[in-house]
C-alpha cells in the first residue's frame, strides 16, 4: 500500500476522483480493497495462495518432482555474529517472572533457549505457589505462540450503529492512536477491564481515568462479587479471603472446588496437602457438592446435594452447632430461620449421626477448621446469604483470622458483575461515547449477548486491547492488541505484601503494545500525559527504583522475581457484624431438578480456549476432552433412558438448548450441571465450534450473575446421540489391586495398608546397576489429579495434540495419564482415587524383548530407552506393555506440520518424532543428561534433587519424586522403603521402576464393604497376606 | 487291496487327460472366466489404491489405536498364512503318506498356498509405521554400527519362517510343474507359447534320468516342506504366545494354530475347487466328489480340533486362577466383542458338524456354503485372538475398542482381489492339475486292476 501511494505521489498527479486526490481514509480503504485480489499477494494471510504464487509453487513442485535423487539443497545457517553475553547456544536461560491467568496468579520461572521461551514452571522460591504450576500456567506458552493471536494494530471497518465487522485492516500505531485520541477527546469515556493485579499498571489506569474523566468498570467473567458483598456485610471490608488449609484439621466444602477451580486452586492444593501426611498430621475434608469436582473426589467423605440445599445445609450446621450441641446460641429471626432448616441433612440422605459428627469435628477443631462455599455452583439467587451464613459459621468456630484471612485476602478478584451491568445501563442510555475494553469479552461471557451488541451500537468508538479477534473485539472499531504477558513488562500483587515482577522473556513476536504503553500514548495524545516517562518499562523501573533504592537492588529483584512474603502482614481478626444475619434469606425454592453451571480445570472461563493443550486435556473428573456436556446422575439416566452422549433438550425459564449428557457417578439425582467456557464463536480457529455455548443459561439478578439453582426440565430428543471423546472408558478396578487405599484408622492401627503381596521370582540373575539407578515414586495420597503433570510433560516433550476425532479413535498422545477409579455406589456417592501412570521403566521390560529391530533397549542406569530413528513401528511393544503407556505416531505430527509460530514452542532438547514411530515417557532423559552435565561442570557428584522430570517439577503437591535408588539417602529410596509402597501389577514381574504409595482416606466408613466393582480398599480382606505365584 | 472308487472318472485315455488339462491354456477364455477375472482385477486395483493411500498418509487411517495396536492387518495376515497351509499339507505330507487322491487337487492347492503366502506377506510389510524401513527386520551387514536385529523377538522369527515357507513352497510347486510345462511346450502350435513354456520347462526332455532325478528332488522337497507346515504357523502363533498379554500367553497356541490353519486351508481349497469345477466342467472327472469328500472329512476333523482348543483355553483360563486370564476369556465370550467370539465358534465348530452326514459331505452346494463359513470363522478366530485380547488387558483405565475404519474393510476385501486375480491367471497359464501325476493313478479303483 505504501509503495502504491509513493508511486502515485512521485509522478504527476492524475486522479480519478476527489477522494483519490485528497487521499481520504475511505479512499485508502477502497484502494486497499481494490487490490485485495492482487495476483502478487493474497489479501491476507488467511485466504491461501494468490494466483501467481500458486503458479510459481506449482511450477516449482513439478520441477522438483522431476528432480529426484538430487543432493539436498544447502541451507546455510548463520551463528550469532555478536553473541549476547548471557546467551550460550544450546544452554537454557531461566528468568523469573509472573503470570495471571484470570483465576490464579503465579510466580513463575521461564526457561528460554536462544531468546525463545520453552517451558513455564513455578518459581520455587515464590512463597505462594512454589514450584507448582497449573495446567493453565504451563499452557500460556502455547497462547504466546498462538497463530491466531493478533499481529498488528487493526482498524475494523464497522457499521457503528449495527456493529458488525466487515473488514479488518492492519495499520500502524500512529494512525490508530490518532483515531483513538480523537475519540477520547469527545469525553464520555468508559474503561472496561478484567482483573489487573499489577500495582504499576493500576497506577497508570487510575491516572488515565483521572486525566480523561473516564469511568472505570472492572469485571471478569468468573468473579467473586458474592464473597465481596458478603464480607462487606459481615466484616465491613470487601475481601476475598485466603484460606490456610495447612493449618486446618477439618474442612467442609460446600460446592467450593478449591482444589480444582475455586479461587487459587494450585496454592490451595499445595497447602491442603501439607496437612495430609499419613504418618502424622492428617486433616479431614468433607464435601457437599452439586457436581463432582476435584475437591469432592479427593474428599474423605462426600455428599451430593442440590444447589438449593447449600444455604439450608449451612443453616442446619449452625443449628446443630448451637441448638443441638450447645456451642453458642442464635436467636431472633435468624434463630427461627436456622430452626426451620434444621433437618436439611435428611434431605440429602445423611444420617443424623454422620451430620452431627461433621459439626462435632468442626467444633472440636475450632480455630483450625474451615467451612468454605463458593464457585459458580454456589452462585445462586441466595449466594450472598450463603456467604454470610458461612462467615457466621466460621465466626462461631473461631476460624476467621486464624485459618481464614480476611484482611490479607486475594487481590485477584476485584471484578464485579454490578460494574458491568452499570456500564450496560449507561451504554443503553447513550452516555458512553468511547469505550475501551481490556481483557474482557462480554460478547462471549454474557447471556443474551445480542443485547450487549445493541448497547454497543450506542457507543461511538469502541477500542479493544484484546489479543484475539474475539467476539467482542470484532465489534470494536480500533484494536490495539496488548501482547502476551510473556512479552510485556509488568508487576503483580496477587495478595497484599507479596509483589512479583513480570519480566518479558521474549521481544514481542508481533506488532503489539502493552496496555500500559497504549494508555500512556493516548494520554500523551490528549496532552494530559499520565507519566513523564517514555515507556511503561521506564515508568515501572522508576517506580520500583523508588522502592528498592538502587539499580543493583532492582536487578536482584528481577533475579528473584518477587518481594515480600505470603500472609505478608499480621492478620487482624475482623469482628463479625451480627446485623449481617438479617440479610440472610432463603429465597431459592428447591425444585425437582436443578441446573448448575460450573467451570472446568482446563478451560475455566473460556479465555484460553484457543490453546490446544487445554482442549485436549482430559477433564480430571470426567476424563472427557474437547467438549462440555450435561452432567447427570445414573439415577436420572435410568429414569429417562439416557446413555452417555444422548442429546437432551435442557430448558430453564430463560433459555433452552440441546446438550449431550454425561452420566457421572455420584452426581445428585436432583441436579444437573454443565461447564461454561466452551462454544467460542470467534477469536481463533482451534476453539471455534468446540463444545456448546451455555452462557445463555446465566441469569441476572440485582446486577449479579446467577449461575446455579435454576429449575430445569430435560427431555429426550428422539434418540439423537453425540460423541464425547473420553480417554478413560472404565472407571472401576474390577477387583484388581491397582490403586490402593485404606482408611486412616486402619493404617494407624496396623501400620500397613492391606496390600496383597506377591512373591515373584526369576530364574535369571537381576541386572546390576553400578552407577545410577533411576526410579520414581508417586504418592497417591498426595496426588489430587489436577493434571498439571500432563500438560507440563506435553510442553517439555513436544507431545502433539491429535484433536477430538482421533481422541475418539484412541490416539491421544499424553505420555503421562491420570487414571481415575471410582468406588462406592454410583447412584449415591462415590470415592475416587487418582493414579498417574507413566512408563514404568521396568527392569524386565516386556516391550524390549519383542521389538524386532532393538528400537527399545535398556540403559545401564535402568532407563527404558526408545530409539526413535531405529523404530519401524510394529507396535508390538505397545501390545506387550501391561501398562499400555506407549504412544504411536499415527500420522505426521512433527514440527513441519504445525502452524507457525507454534513450532517455536518445541523443546530443542527433545526429538520431534516423525510418523510411524513409537514414543513414551523417558523419565525426561534430557533433564538427566543436563543434570549430569551441570554436576560435571561444577566438578561435584550429582545430588539428590538435581534432576527433576517435568511432571515432578510442576506438581503442586509433591506427589512425584524422582531420584537415584543407588543413593540410599535419596528421597525416592526412602519412598521405596515406605510401608505404603507397592509396584503396580507386581505379580506380572516386570519389575517396574515406579512405586506407588497407597492413599489414606480419613474416614470412619469401612472402605472394604459395599464397594462397587470391589475396587479400592480391597486389600483389607487380605491383610498383607503373601502367597506364592510363579511366573 | 480294498475296492475303491476310481480317482478319475469317464474312461479317460492318456491323451484325453493331456487334452483336458491343457485345454484352458490353449483356448481363449470364455465369458465366465473373463467376468470373474475383471471383477477380481477391479478389486485388486482398489486394493492397490487403498494400500497406496495408507502408505502415503499413515497407519492412522486404519482402525488400530491405543490399546489395540494390531488389527485388520495382522488378523488378515494370519488368516492368509493359515490358508496357505492346506496346499503344502496336501502336496507334501499326503505325498509322503502315498495318498493317491491328492494328485488331482495338489497343484491347485499348492498354487493357493503360494498366492496366499504372497497375499499374506504384504500385510506385515504395510502394517508397520514406516514401511519403507521394513528391510531393517533383515539381519544384513550394515553401516549402522553394525546394528543387528533382535533375535529374541517373535516378529523376527516370523520373518524367517514366512520367507522360508514362501521359498520352499514356490520351489516345490515349480519343480512339480516342470514336466507339465514340457508337455504344454511340446503341444504348442505357436512360437510364443513354445518359447515361454520352453524356458519354463528348463529343458525337460522326459528321459529316464530326468524322471529319476525329478522323483528324488520331489520327494526331498516334500520332506523339507513337511516340517514347514508345522513350523510356520507355530512361529506365527509365537507372535502371540510369546507375548505376555492375557489371551495370548498360552502354550496351546502352536498346535491350535496349526490345526486352525489346516482347517481354514482346506476350507479355502474346497471353495476354490468347487469354483474350478463350475468354471471348467471337464475337470469334474479329475476333481471328483470323492476328492471333495475326503477334504470335507479333514475339515470336520480339524474343526473339532480347534473346537477342543477353544474349550481347553477356557478351562485353562479358569484353572490357572489368574484373574487377568480369566477375565480375558470371559470378556471374549461375553464382552463387547461377544458376537465375534460366537461367529468364530459357530462357523468353526458347530457348522462343520453337518459333515457327519454323508449326503452333506458329497453335496457341492452344501460344502461350498460351509467352506465359506469356515473361512469367515477362521478370520474371526484371528480377530478374536488379536483384538479382544488387546482391547481389555491389565489396567481397566486403558480399555478401549477397535476403531474399525473404511480402510480396514478396503484392505481386507481388497486382498481377495489380489489372491483371486493371481489364482484366475494361474488357471489359464499353468496346468491346473498335474498331468504327470494324474496319469499313474488313472487305473486306481478300476475293475481292470492296477497298473
Amino acid at each position: 500500500m505504501d509503495k502504491q501511494q509513493q508511486e502515485m505521489k512521485s509522478t504527476r498527479n492524475y486522479w480519478k476522483s476527489l477522494d483519490e486526490k485528497y487521499q481520504t481514509d475511505e479512499f485508502l480503504q477502497q484502494a486497499e480493497k481494490e487490490f485485495q485480489s492482487s495476483p502478487l499477494q493474497a489479501e491476507d494471510d488467511k485466504s491461501g495462495l494468490a494466483r501467481r504464487q500458486f503458479m510459481k509453487l506449482m511450477g516449482a513442485s513439478i520441477a522438483l518432482s522431476g528432480a529426484a535423487c538430487v543432493r539436498r539443497p544447502v541451507q546455510k545457517i548463520i551463528p550469532y555474529n555478536k553473541r549476547p553475553s548471557e546467551v550460550i547456544p544450546g544452554l537454557d536461560n531461566f528468568y523469573a517472572s509472573s503470570f495471571f491467568d484470570g483465576r490464579e496468579g503465579f510466580g513463575i520461572t521461564v526457561k528460554t533457549r536462544e531468546g525463545r521461551p520453552l517451558f513455564v514452571k513455578g518459581n520455587s522460591d515464590y512463597p505462594a505457589n512454589g514450584p507448582g504450576m497449573s495446567v493453565r500456567g504451563t499452557s500460556q506458552l502455547l497462547s504466546l505462540y498462538d497463530p491466531d493471536r493478533l499481529r498488528n494494530p487493526t482498524i475494523n471497518s464497522q457499521d457503528p450503529k449495527k456493529r458488525g465487522n466487515k473488514l479488518s485492516i492492519p495499520r500502524d500505531w500512529e494512525s490508530l492512536d490518532k483515531k483513538a485520541v480523537e475519540g477520547l477527546k469527545e469525553g464520555g469515556v468508559h474503561f472496561l477491564t478484567g482483573e489487573t493485579p499489577s500495582p504499576s499498571l493500576n497506577n497508570i489506569i487510575d491516572r488515565f481515568v483521572e486525566n480523561t474523566g473516564a469511568t472505570l468498570h472492572r469485571w471478569s467473567p468468573v468473579n467473586q462479587e458474592d464473597i465481596l458483598q458478603a464480607s462487606k456485610e459481615s466484616f465491613g471490608k470487601a475481601s476475598v479471603p485466603k484460606y490456610r488449609y495447612e493449618l486446618a484439621q477439618m474442612i467442609v466444602s460446600i460446592d467450593a472446588d478449591f482444589l480444582g477451580t475455586h479461587l487459587n486452586p494450585m496454592e490451595s492444593s499445595r497447602l491442603f496437602q501439607k496437612a495430609r501426611d499419613p504418618q502424622g498430621n492428617m486433616s479431614k475434608l468433607v464435601s457437599f457438592q452439586s457436581v463432582p469436582s476435584l475437591t469432592s473426589l479427593n474428599s474423605d467423605d462426600n455428599y451430593p446435594i442440590k444447589p438449593s440445599q447449600q444455604l439450608p445445609l449451612v443453616l442446619a450446621m449452625i443449628h446443630e452447632l448451637t441448638a443441638v450441641q450447645g456451642h453458642g446460641s442464635v436467636s431472633g429471626s435468624f434463630g427461627s430461620l436456622v430452626k426451620k432448616y434444621a433437618s436439611t441433612y435428611e434431605e440429602i440422605g445423611m444420617s443424623h449421626e454422620d451430620f452431627a459428627r461433621v459439626v462435632e469435628n468442626l467444633w472440636s477443631n475450632g480455630g483450625s477448621s474451615i467451612v468454605i462455599a463458593g464457585g459458580l455452583q454456589a452462585k445462586t439467587k441466595d449466594s450472598v446469604s450463603l456467604q454470610i451464613a458461612v462467615n457466621y459459621l466460621n465466626d462461631l468456630l473461631n476460624n476467621n483470622g486464624s485459618t481464614i484471612h480476611w484482611s490479607h485476602g486475594l487481590l485477584t478478584y476485584q471484578g464485579r458483575d454490578t460494574d458491568l451491568t452499570q456500564l450496560i445501563e449507561k451504554m443503553n442510555a447513550g452516555e458512553v461515547k468511547t469505550l475501551i475494553i481490556n481483557d474482557a469479552n462480554p460478547m462471549y461471557n454474557l447471556p443474551n449477548s445480542d443485547e450487549f451488541k445493541k448497547a454497543l451500537g450506542n457507543v461511538k468508538l469502541v477500542i479493544s486491547t484484546n489479543n484475539w479477534m474475539d467476539e467482542t473485539t470484532s465489534l470494536a472499531d480500533l484494536v490495539a492488541p496488548s501482547g502476551h504477558q510473556m512479552e510485556n513488562w509488568g508487576d503483580n500483587e496477587f495478595e497484599p505484601g507479596l509483589v512479583t515482577v513480570q519480566q518479558p522473556t521474549i521481544r514481542p513476536l508481533h506488532n503489539t503494545r502493552s496496555l500500559g504503553d497504549s494508555l500512556m500514548a493516548w494520554s500523551k495524545g490528549l496532552e494530559k500525559p499520565v507519566t513523564s516517562e517514555e515507556t511503561f518499562y521506564d515508568y515501572l523501573k522508576a517506580s520500583w527504583m523508588k522502592q528498592v533504592g538502587s539499580e543493583k537492588a532492582w536487578y536482584s529483584l528481577l533475579q528473584t522475581g518477587f518481594q515480600g512474603d505470603t500472609y505478608g502482614g499480621v492478620e487482624r481478626t475482623l469482628g463479625f457484624n451480627p446485623s449481617a444475619l438479617n440479610k440472610v434469606k432463603v429465597t431459592l425454592e428447591g425444585s425437582d431438578l436443578e441446573l448448575a453451571l460450573y467451570t472446568k480445570v482446563g478451560l475455566h472461563d473460556g479465555s484460553m480456549a484457543n490453546v490446544s493443550w487445554l482442549q485436549e486435556l482430559p477433564d480430571p473428573v470426567s476424563k472427557i476432552c474437547w467438549d462440555n456436556y450435561l452432567v447427570i446422575s445414573p439415577v436420572l439416566a435410568d429414569k429417562k433412558g439416557l446413555r452417555d452422549g444422548s442429546m437432551v433438550e435442557v430448558k430453564t425459564s430463560s433459555h433452552s438448548m440441546k446438550l449431550p449428557v454425561y452420566i457421572s457417578p455420584g452426581q445428585n439425582p436432583g441436579a444437573v450441571a454443565v461447564a461454561i467456557g466452551y462454544g467460542r464463536r470467534e477469536g481463533g480457529e482451534l476453539q471455534k465450534g468446540v463444545g456448546f455455548n451455555v452462557q445463555d443459561f446465566i441469569q441476572m439478578d440485582r446486577g449479579l450473575f446467577e449461575y446455579s439453582g435454576f429449575p430445569v426440565e430435560i427431555s429426550n430428543v428422539g434418540g439423537e446421540t453425540y460423541q464425547l471423546a473420553q480417554t478413560q472408558g472404565h472407571h472401576t478396578m474390577h477387583g484388581r489391586q491397582l490403586a490402593v487405599e485404606t482408611t486412616a484408622d486402619h493404617y494407624k492401627d496396623t501400620g500397613n495398608v492391606g496390600l496383597h503381596k506377591h512373591k515373584v521370582f526369576s530364574i535369571w540373575n537381576k541386572h546390576k546397576y553400578e552407577g545410577h539407578k533411576w526410579a520414581m515414586a508417586i504418592d497417591l495420597n498426595s496426588c489430587t489429579g489436577c493434571a498439571a503433570c500432563v500438560v507440563s510433560c506435553q510442553s517439555e516433550n513436544n507431545i502433539p495434540v491429535v484433536g477430538k476425532k482421533y481422541v475418539l479413535g484412541g490416539r491421544e498422545m499424553h505420555w503421562i495419564r491420570i487414571d481415575r477409579y471410582y468406588s462406592g455406589d454410583e447412584k449415591k456417592s462415590v470415592d475416587a482415587i487418582f493414579q498417574p501412570v507413566t512408563c514404568q521403566h521396568c527392569e524386565n521390560a516386556p516391550c524390549e524383548t519383542v521389538c524386532p529391530v532393538l528400537a527399545t533397549v535398556h540403559s545401564d542406569e535402568g532407563l527404558n530407552d526408545m530409539v526413535y530413528n531405529r523404530c519401524v513401528g510394529t507396535r508390538y511393544c505397545s501390545n506387550n506393555c501391561p501398562y499400555k503407556v506407549r504412544r504411536f505416531n499415527w500420522f505426521y505430527y512433527d514440527g513441519h506440520h504445525r502452524k507457525e509460530p507454534l513450532h517455536m514452542a518445541l523443546n530443542p532438547d527433545v526429538t520431534v518424532r516423525t510418523r510411524g514411530v513409537m514414543e513414551k515417557c523417558t523419565f525426561c532423559v534430557q533433564r538427566i543428561k543436563a543434570g549430569k552435565n551441570t554436576a560435571k561442570d561444577e566438578n561435584r557428584p550429582l545430588k539428590d534433587g538435581d534432576i527433576t522430570p517435568a511432571c515432578q517439577e510442576v506438581c503442586p503437591t509433591d506427589a512425584i519424586t524422582f531420584g537415584d535408588l543407588n543413593d540410599k539417602d535419596s528421597k525416592v529410596a526412602k519412598y521405596y522403603e515406605e510401608k505404603r509402597s507397592y509396584a503396580l501389577l507386581e505379580e506380572f514381574n516386570a519389575a517396574p521402576r515406579v512405586r506407588y504409595q497407597a492413599k489414606i482416606r480419613n474416614t470412619h466408613r469401612d472402605l472394604g464393604g459395599g464397594h462397587h466393582g470391589g475396587g479400592s480398599g480391597h486389600g483389607d480382606k487380605h491383610e498383607a497376606t503373601e502367597h506364592k505365584e510363579g511366573h | 487291496m480294498m475296492d475303491r472308487n476310481p480317482l478319475i472318472l469317464g474312461d479317460k485315455t492318456y491323451k484325453d487327460i493331456t487334452d483336458d488339462i491343457c485345454e484352458p491354456i490353449e483356448t481363449v477364455p470364455g465369458k465366465q472366466w473373463m467376468l470373474m477375472f475383471f471383477s477380481a482385477k477391479s478389486l485388486l486395483i482398489f486394493y492397490l489404491i487403498s494400500v497406496g493411500v495408507i502408505l502415503f498418509t499413515g497407519m492412522g487411517l486404519m482402525g488400530t489405536n491405543h490399546p489395540v495396536g494390531w488389527g485388520t492387518d495382522i488378523v488378515t495376515f494370519v488368516f492368509w498364512i493359515g490358508i496357505g497351509h492346506a496346499g503344502t499339507l496336501i502336496s507334501a505330507i499326503l505325498f509322503l503318506f502315498r495318498q493317491k487322491w491328492r494328485t488331482s487337487v495338489a497343484r491347485s492347492a499348492e498354487a493357493m498356498t503360494v498366492f496366499a503366502v504372497m497375499t499374506a506377506g504384504i500385510f506385515p510389510l504395510i502394517h508397520t509405521g514406516r514401511p519403507w524401513l521394513d528391510f531393517w527386520l533383515l539381519p544384513y551387514p550394515n553401516q549402522r554400527g553394525p546394528l543387528w536385529v533382535n533375535f529374541r523377538s517373535p516378529l523376527l522369527w516370523d520373518v524367517f519362517a514366512v520367507s522360508t515357507y514362501a521359498t520352499v513352497s514356490i520351489v516345490f510347486w515349480y519343480v512339480g510343474l516342470v514336466p507339465d510345462f514340457a508337455t504344454v511346450r511340446d503341444r504348442a502350435k505357436n512360437k510364443v507359447r513354445k518359447t515361454v513354456y520352453g524356458v519354463l520347462s528348463l529343458g525337460w526332455r522326459g528321459s529316464a534320468r530326468h524322471w529319476s532325478h525329478y522323483e528324488m528332488v520331489y520327494m526331498l522337497l516334500a520332506g523339507l516342506a513337511t516340517p514347514l507346515v508345522l513350523s510356520v504357523h507355530t512361529i506365527v502363533s509365537f507372535d502371540f504366545a510369546v507375548a505376555s498379554l492375557p489371551g495370548w500367553h498360552t502354550t496351546i497356541f502352536p498346535p491350535y494354530f496349526v490345526a486352525g490353519a489346516i482347517f481354514s486351508g482346506f476350507g479355502m481349497v474346497v471353495t476354490l475347487l468347487t469354483l474350478v469345477r463350475i468354471g471348467f466342467p471337464k475337470f469334474k472327472d479329475y476333481i471328483t466328489i470323492d476328492h471333495m469328500e475326503a477334504m470335507n472329512k479333514i475339515i470336520m476333523c480339524t474343526g473339532m480340533l480347534v473346537g477342543y482348543a477353544y474349550c481347553s483355553e477356557l478351562f485353562i483360563a479358569w484353572y490357572s486362577g489368574v484373574k487377568y486370564e480369566q477375565y480375558a476369556f470371559i470378556n471374549r465370550a461375553l464382552g463387547p466383542y461377544w458376537w465375534s467370539y460366537w461367529i468364530m465358534f459357530s462357523c468353526n465348530v458347530f457348522i462343520p458338524q453337518i459333515f457327519w452326514f454323508r449326503a452333506a459331505r458329497r453335496s457341492i452346494p452344501i460344502m461350498f456354503v460351509i467352506s465359506i463359513f469356515v473361512n469367515i470363522g477362521m478370520w474371526f478366530e484371528r480377530f478374536v485372538i488379536t483384538v479382544t485380547s488387546l482391547h481389555r488387558d491389565f489396567l481397566p483405565s486403558n480399555w478401549g475398542m477397535y476403531d474399525w475404519s473404511f480402510y480396514d474393510a478396503a484392505i481386507l476385501f481388497g486382498s481377495f482381489g489380489m489372491f483371486l486375480t493371481l489364482f484366475l491367471l494361474y488357471l489359464r497359464a499353468f496346468p491346473a492339475i498335474s498331468i504327470a501325476e494324474v496319469k499313474p493313478v488313472l487305473y486306481v479303483g478300476k475293475k481292470k486292476g492296477g497298473h
